[in-house]
């Protein structure tokens, strides 16, 4: 049976397409062999919290009746039955197989014979929903993303506040202030040697700064909003800035302390007087100051470099989306997405900056790219309002869209620097938010135990590792998980948000202790990474 | 001069009594944890370190916070005695302030312990007390620590404003939506920027991205302020200062830069003097004829060679992204 309805599905494909892809020799989305490892990050942050368990089913068929209202909602469907939980893949499920590992799974929304359908009754809704095909691109048997995806669940983050919470995400350890580097400044530094023609190795598009805390001025994120905002901030372009004060030439590296460096360093005029100005400053008070007086100078020459570079002629030349579209027509750039007929809709391109994310990616400019993204129309997921999990679910499922449609595209670019590889396979994408919600059946409150996709990358996709405690009642923590604890000993224990960004630096072959350190100990999510 | 350094240790720190229990029980030097103090603290921060992480109330964010902020408290913790240690009161339920209870909820730390929430048991913190040797907080500075400290985002904004004769007129007019006020930029080449919690207003266009590119936060973006030396920081500052540098040598009836009785002149004699007025104007401070001298060599020297305004514009910038502006 589910053999032939994946061939109708292919048969409705199309020849043409179906020839497109097999042009960009990608019929799907391909798990990586062991060992290779990504060199690129993709950050992305759900803005507020969200009900991972609205899209995914981590749950025994108890669970599900216990922690997930009945299916309703008609066009604004939320709620689902045990029955209505299918595999990604389409392999039979088993609700109530043991253990922590199962394979990526939800409530299917979407029509599977004709993924656009939004009229007919989702089977075994008792006719109180209505298909809605967002998030099918995760499931879409021509790419099976979900086979590059992995979804860490139950993770406590230590906190139920908003930035606190972001924090925990990004460093692993929640606070009012970061107490460890975020992930994204950690492999901007640990690929900074292998990769230094990446003048902008920690870029963000918005949200909390991915800070480098005491990690080399190189990581510190660069922040940069839209595309408009290069070249008054990363290029000499504008006459009214840089009119008679361009001129650039290659000086020796010095080092702080006036010592030769490997290298030259492209100066301006300004440029040079104000690492003149540095050095002569240094060595005269405190440690703690020549230390600031350092991440300035190594700042300035970073800065020196990337405004060399021509960052802005080299964006120019790269388009963000135009691989999917090209190969797809189910994917066009321009797209858009309803809530209900059309209670409310929004422009895909609204959700984030994601078309400049691509270009930053494929321009071989960045290691670590961090963005905000939402729904359509700056949607916020911090839904405490009465029908909160109702519009959460719809709003996450286009959220997941837009996030799927990005991975499409990068898995059908080409890597520029690995023959035979992809974007996507060169770029761990890390999906993350503040924290997850009290249970729909208890609102939608903040709540710790949260959820996070690793894909790409070296990733072991098509799992969920982990689940809740379904013996709570309420909201659920996260059960037990196999871990790598950071003596090296395997454990099984509830994971907490340090392990949840330990597995993002195992991911990129980063060692704890060596290569980063996070407070309060640390384990890595064990059968993740290959 | 090892002596000096001990005298003055001596001096902060009262004598540490007889231990009254084992030695290895017994309170480390002066402002350092002892081993006992760190087993408590660790036994203590399950239960603890959710709240007390971060931020004024960071007793658990390391053992140097716990060690000062609390066993050296004498309002928490009387050495010898538990009963009349504050700290002892509120985990067992009897705190004389305006929290009665640690942790704060239903249930006692002694209820905690007993259903096995917390491994460590009330009785070893008495003990542990009772150990104690008196405390002595060390109030010697930090002698490695950063002596200077970068300028805000607000504070880069209105030192400019003053010190190169701009203002708001220069960047913004006034507007309305709906009613409300706002600002309204001129243009983007002029390179405005203001927090966007100076607009409360319905348009959602501030031109804040060079704001926070300068580490400013946000209260109703929920941005934390940055004072980070990031390279966004040095790039925003670096276009700044050269685009109101030349928006200030070019603004007429200025006298910011150049104030009555002076001149744009570009003879070495005038240049110097101006060097040496901006060494006062932008740093506050009386520049040595060797510091003029370097400055008109490397910086007015090469690019005058262009036009005078690049001249005065690259000295303009070169003072403010100088380490003596951006530090204080």
């Amino acid at each position: 049976m589910k053999l032939s309805r994946r061939k109708l599905f292919e048969a409705s494909l199309g020849l043409g397409q179906l020839a497109l892809l097999s042009r960009y020799g990608i019929g799907t989305v391909r798990a990586q062999p062991m060992g290779f490892k990504p060199t690129k990050l993709l950050a992305i942050w759900l803005d507020g919290g969200l009900h991972w368990e609205t899209f995914f089913a981590p749950f025994t068929a108890a669970g599900i009746t216990k922690f997930m209202p009945s299916p309703a909602g008609g066009l604004i469907p939320f709620g689902y039955a045990p029955s209505q939980v299918e595999n990604f893949d389409r392999t039979p499920v088993d609700l109530d197989a043991p253990g922590p590992r199962r394979k990526w799974r939800g409530p299917i929304y979407w029509n599977w014979s004709s993924p656009g359908d939004t009229t007919g009754a989702v089977p075994n809704s008792g006719g109180a929903q209505q298909f809605r095909p967002f998030g099918y691109a995760w499931a879409d048997p021509a790419y099976k993303l979900y086979e590059r995806a992995a979804l860490l669940i139950g993770a406590d983050q230590g906190t139920a506040s908003h930035y606190s919470g972001i924090v925990a995400s990004m460093c692993g350890v929640a606070g009012a202030n970061f107490r460890a580097p975020s992930v994204q400044a950690v492999v901007a530094a640990a690929m900074a040697q292998r990769f230094p023609d990446r003048p902008i190795p920690n870029v963000s598009l918005g949200g909390p700064s991915p800070t480098a805390l005491g990690l080399p001025s190189l990581a510190a994120p660069t922040r940069v909003t839209t595309d408009a905002s290069v070249e008054p901030t990363l290029s000499d372009k504008r006459d009214s800035a840089w009119l008679g004060l361009r001129g650039r030439a290659d000086a020796p590296d010095l080092k702080l302390d006036g010592s030769a460096g490997m290298g030259t360093v492209p100066l301006t005029v300004t440029d040079s007087a104000a690492l003149a100005a540095i050095r002569s400053r240094v060595g005269k008070s405190s440690a703690g100051t020549d230390a600031l007086l350092g991440q300035l100078y190594d700042t300035y020459k970073g800065a020196s470099r990337t405004v060399a570079r021509d960052v802005l002629s080299t964006l120019s030349t790269v388009r963000g989306f135009e691989k999917l579209a090209a190969a797809d027509p189910k994917y066009p750039t321009n797209w858009s997405a309803c809530i209900g007929s059309a209670d409310s809709c929004g422009q895909g391109s609204s959700m984030a900056n994601y078309d400049f994310a691509l270009k930053l990616l494929k321009s071989e400019l960045v290691t670590s790219v961090t963005l905000r993204a939402t729904s359509f129309n700056n949607f916020s997921f911090d839904t405490h309002s009465a029908n909160g999990p109702q519009i959460h679910t719809n709003h996450l499922r286009i959220a997941f869209e837009g996030i799927g449609r990005v991975l499409l595209e990068m898995s059908l670019t080409p890597s520029g620097t690995n023959p035979g590889k992809t974007l996507l396979d060169e770029t761990l994408v890390y999906v993350f938010s503040d924290f997850g919600r009290t249970f729909p059946k208890s609102g939608s409150d903040h709540h710790p135990a949260t959820c996070a996709i690793l894909a790409g990358g070296s990733i072991i996709g098509n799992q969920m590792v982990g689940g809740y405690d379904e013996t709570m009642n309420g909201s659920p923590m996260g059960a037990p998980v196999p871990l790598i604890e950071e003596s090296g000993a395997p454990a099984t224990r509830t994971p907490r948000s340090q392990d949840t960004v330990a597995t993002v630096l195992h991911a990129f072959g980063l060692e704890g202790g060596r290569d980063y350190f996070i407070p309060g100990g640390y384990g890595y999510f064990d059968g993740v990474v290959g | 001069m090892k002596r000096v350094f001990l005298l003055l240790l001596l001096a902060g720190c009262e004598r540490a009594p007889e231990p009254r229990i084992t030695a290895s029980t017994k309170q480390a030097a002066c402002g350092q944890a002892s081993d006992e103090t760190v087993r408590i603290m660790r036994g203590l921060a399950p239960s603890c370190e959710g709240c007390h992480v971060s931020g004024t109330r960071g007793f658990f964010s390391s053992v140097s916070s716990f060690q000062n902020l609390i066993v050296s408290d004498p309002r928490m913790v009387v050495p010898g005695d538990p009963d009349a240690s504050e700290f002892v009161r509120l985990l067992e339920g009897r705190g004389t302030g305006a929290f009665t209870q640690m942790p704060i909820g239903t249930k006692s730390y002694a209820q905690l312990f007993a259903e096995g929430a917390v491994t460590l048991p009330i009785a070893d913190v008495r003990q542990w007390i009772v150990g104690l040797a008196s405390q002595a907080r060390d109030a010697r500075p930090d002698a490695t620590a950063p002596r200077i400290t970068r300028v805000k985002a607000e504070q880069v904004q209105r030192a400019l404003y003053q010190q190169l004769g701009l203002d708001y007129g220069d960047f913004f007019t006034n507007a309305s939506d709906y009613g409300i006020p706002h600002a309204q930029p001129r243009s983007d080449d002029l390179y405005p920027f203001q927090p966007d919690d100076a607009y409360l207003s319905p348009r959602t266009s501030e031109p804040s991205e060079r704001f926070h590119g300068l580490g400013g936060g946000s209260v109703v973006g929920q941005q934390k302020a940055d004072l980070s030396i990031a390279p966004t920081f040095v790039l925003t500052l670096t276009q700044v200062s050269q685009r109101w540098c030349r928006l200030a040598y070019l603004k007429a009836n200025n006298d910011a830069l150049f104030p009555a009785g002076t001149t744009k002149a570009t003879d070495a004699t005038n240049v110097k003097a101006t060097i040496t007025r901006w060494f006062l104007h932008f740093h506050g401070t009386v520049a040595t004829a060797a510091d003029v001298d370097a400055m008109y060599a490397s910086v007015w020297t090469p690019l005058s060679a262009t036009s005078a305004e690049a001249g005065f514009v690259g000295l303009c910038s070169a003072f403010i992204r100088h380490p003596d502006w951006i530090f204080y």
